[in-house]
């Protein structure tokens, strides 16, 4: 199992692709911007959206936050498959379902394939974001942020959360 | 190859209780059993040809052997010498299931062990089929076959004996071999120049693409100087007007710095937001609201699935009671809800991650405004920028305007002709995905499809050769197959009317052709197509002694009441005949078969007369020498119609 994109990414990252400056340092970081709007949103993409790999396991500039990741992911399949807060059984069960220690992503592979659904899925938050392919990583970085303003008050979820 | 019968016993068969019938090491060349009719000649002549062609019976035969109803199981042992090795062929009868199962024990064995199955040597294992085992130990039925005129046994018999059938097979193996290429690649013709369109098809498209991509590489480069000459341009002719000439340093000034502080800002946002939590404060919340509910929840648990294996391994619970099987069942099946010491330690890790993970969303908010501003002055210069064009195009420099009209035209062509070569040259999966090419339109893909095209188009060529020799192999085998046939027929046809002159001198009867059978006639007749049993039986011998005269194997003839509807004179005839045919010879005849055909054996050197009797008692005795066989006699063995011929 590996990381893949959603198919019509690199088409619409051409233009930050690596290759250059003022472009993305590697694939993954257009994979890890895709991705958190997933999370975020707990939005799964359909599994044919997901195109092919284009790299085997965390690039090293992503290695420190597998951990966080591999944690948002079980975050967000809690909430999306609604386990209660208190269901310890149903939160441990879900843990050992995605984690897998030997693994370098720290994720077996049902995890890791939910992680590329989840980056499909924030890649059309994305894609619906802009009017057009960004042009330039200044021009994606506002728009990007301009996302996570709009994202849910993290106050009023949490008290949301606590229900 | 040699192959001779030297005994056989029978134990628990039908008519034979437990007797043994030895005929020496080294056999007679003629043995005459003398057994009375309803005492097992044709249950014996059975039980060798299973033994011999390796036959499986089904169980009506099986049980036919049976000797009542109390017995249940039987045994049969074939003893023969190839080229004088010996081997026992081993038949074992279950009549209760209705089932035979055959070994094999050869001498040359170390073991000296059985075989299963028949294991005799490859000429033979191939030769001694169930059809061919009939033609030497000889079936009454097949001298009735042999001149009807709707079954092929006279020809078929050719053909196993001298092994055209091999031929045959030979034959068989050029197709398969044909078929099996053909499977992986093409079957006809018109599948080979399809292959070859193909090819050809993708070859020129390779071509074009190719054409393409050197005419795009030289178009974007002209583009390049093309952009660049005209940004120069403009730029010259700005700065022909002083005052706009310094002002446009300072624009390009400023546009140079906030290009540099852009640069840095980007690659600070990048840098900071690979850290999920410095992404956006609902994150930091989750990422922390998730390490509390794991410590609230106690989560993972202290005590680790291996804590509870090795409990269940133990004899008592840390609280002393005894840990029997049940519940030592009990803990290990409820040991696999527990978290192993790995996921223990990577939950862990995970929440230690949870809890520490610290960042400040607000810093990467704060770089993005500031990229905002920076664009804001961006714009601003290069609103300055298009000013200071457009005030040179106001004072009459016409030159200005068509530059930039030009430049956005360039640029344009640029960024489209950029896409195109792109997807033309993308080479990883997901590229070409993206770009939605196929090989109609992208160079590695269409490389790929030339390749394809020329190995399918290699293996279709190399198959349609193969098809030509194969049909020519296939044809000169026929025509060998053919010609041997025919020749064969031919002298087995000679050899067989020169015998039926003296054994049937009267009609004149003769074969006149071999064809699916036996076709006769006589002097009289053109075709005759009934004969007495006699005549049959006598057409068979001078047939099969035809037969084997020539083969190239040395084969046992083992014969039931050879001479019973034959009458006397003809009975010598055929005791003359036979004999001198084969190696070995074995008559199983009654009584009454002693006149006029084993008489003519009393007195020569390499005969064998054994007789076989078996009491009301049901013992049987075997005993050998020409006295007991003269002696015999038994009122059952009358014959029941002697056949004039």
């Amino acid at each position: 199992m590996s990381f893949k994109h959603h198919k019509q990414a690199p088409a619409f990252f051409q233009k930050l692709m690596p290759g250059g400056p003022g472009r993305f340092d590697t694939q993954f970081d257009a994979y890890y911007y895709c991705l958190m709007c997933g999370l975020d949103r707990r939005l799964l993409g359909a599994e044919s959206d997901v195109g092919e790999e284009f790299v085997k396991d965390y690039v090293q500039t992503y290695q420190p936050y597998a951990d966080l990741i591999a944690g948002l992911l079980v975050d967000a399949e809690l909430v999306r498959i609604n386990i209660p807060l208190d269901d310890v059984k149903g939160v441990e069960r879900k843990m050992v379902d995605l984690l897998e220690p030997v693994s370098a992503s720290k994720l077996k592979t049902e995890g890791l394939a939910l992680l590329n659904r989840y980056a499909a899925g924030g890649f059309n938050v994305i894609s619906d974001a802009f009017a057009a392919p960004p042009q330039s990583l200044e021009e994606f970085f506002i728009t990007y942020q301009a996302l996570w303003a709009k994202a849910a008050d993290p106050v009023a979820e949490e008290a949301s959360d606590e229900r | 190859m040699d192959l001779r019968i030297v005994g056989w016993r029978y134990k628990s068969i039908r008519g034979m209780r437990d007797v043994q019938i030895q005929l020496g090491d080294v056999p007679a060349q003629w043995t005459l059993i003398q057994m009375p009719n309803g005492t097992g000649k044709t249950t014996t002549l059975t039980l060798m040809r299973l033994a011999l062609s390796g036959e499986t019976p089904d169980p009506q035969t099986v049980r036919s052997f049976r000797p009542d109803d109390v017995t249940e199981s039987g045994e049969f042992v074939l003893r023969i010498t190839v080229d004088g090795d010996n081997c026992w062929l081993i038949l074992q009868f279950d009549y209760v299931e209705g089932v035979m199962r055959q070994f094999t024990s050869r001498a040359s064995l170390d073991s000296g062990g059985y075989e299963p199955g028949r294991r005799l040597k490859r000429d033979l294992q191939d030769l001694l089929t169930k059809d061919f085992t009939r033609l030497f130990v000889f079936d009454g039925e097949l001298a009735k076959s042999i001149r009807d005129l709707s079954k092929d046994e006279a020809s078929k018999s050719i053909r196993t004996l001298y092994q055209l059938d091999r031929v045959a097979q030979l034959r068989q193996a050029a197709q398969r071999i044909l078929e099996t290429e053909q499977e992986a690649s093409v079957r006809t013709e018109r599948g080979h120049s399809n292959i070859a369109g193909r090819l050809k098809t993708a070859e020129a498209k390779l071509r074009t693409l190719k054409t393409e991509r050197k005419e795009l590489e030289e178009s974007r480069s002209q583009l390049r100087q093309s952009i660049a000459a005209l940004d120069v341009k403009r730029q010259e002719r700005i700065s022909a007007n002083e005052g706009l000439g310094e002002r446009l340093k300072g624009v390009t000034a400023k546009r140079a710095d906030i290009a540099a502080s852009l640069a840095l800002l980007t690659s600070q946002v990048a840098e900071l937001s690979r850290n999920p939590a410095a992404v956006s404060e609902v994150i930091l919340v989750r990422l922390h609201k998730l390490a509390e509910r794991l410590q609230k929840l106690k989560l993972p648990k202290t005590t680790s699935s291996e804590f509870f294996h090795e409990l269940a391994k133990a004899p008592e619970c840390i609280c002393g009671r005894p840990i029997g099987p049940h519940e030592k069942c009990q803990i290990e099946a409820r040991a696999n809800e527990y978290l192993g010491h790995n996921q223990v330690a990577v939950i862990n890790a995970m929440k230690e991650a949870l809890r520490t993970s610290a960042a400040d969303p607000a810093v990467l908010a704060e770089r993005v405004e500031q990229i905002k501003g920076l664009m804001r002055q961006r714009k601003q210069a290069d609103h300055e920028f298009d000013r200071l064009c457009a005030e040179r195009e106001e004072q009459g420099d016409d030159q200005i305007e068509s530059i930039r009209i030009e430049l956005e035209r360039c640029r344009a062509t640029f960024d489209e002709q950029e896409r195109k070569f792109l997807g033309l040259t993308a080479t990883s999966k997901a590229d070409q995905q993206s770009y939605g090419v196929d090989w109609n339109g992208n160079i590695p893909l269409c490389e790929k499809q030339v390749a394809e095209a020329k190995a399918a188009l290699t293996a279709a060529t190399n198959t349609m050769r193969l098809m030509e020799q194969s049909t020519f192999v296939q044809n000169a085998l026929h025509l060998v197959e053919k010609r041997a046939y025919e020749a064969l027929r031919d002298r087995v046809q000679t050899s067989t009317n020169i015998k039926l002159k003296s054994l049937l001198p009267g009609e004149g009867i003769r074969v006149s052709e071999i064809g699916s059978s036996l076709m006769l006639s006589t002097d009289a007749l053109a075709s005759k197509d009934s004969v007495s049993e006699g005549q049959g039986l006598a057409v068979a011998y001078a047939f099969l002694a035809s037969l084997f005269e020539d083969a190239p194997y040395g084969l046992p003839f083992v014969v039931d009441s050879p001479a019973v509807s034959l009458d006397t004179l003809v009975r010598r005839e055929v005791a003359e005949l036979i004999p001198s045919l084969f190696g070995q010879a074995i008559f199983f005849v009654i009584s009454s078969e002693r006149e006029g055909f084993a008489e003519s054996f009393y007195g020569r050197p390499g005969a064998n007369f054994i007789t076989v009797q078996t009491g009301k008692d049901g013992h049987t005795s075997v005993e050998t020498g020409i006295e007991p066989f003269k002696a015999f006699h038994s009122d059952e063995d009358e014959p029941q119609a002697e056949v004039g011929v």
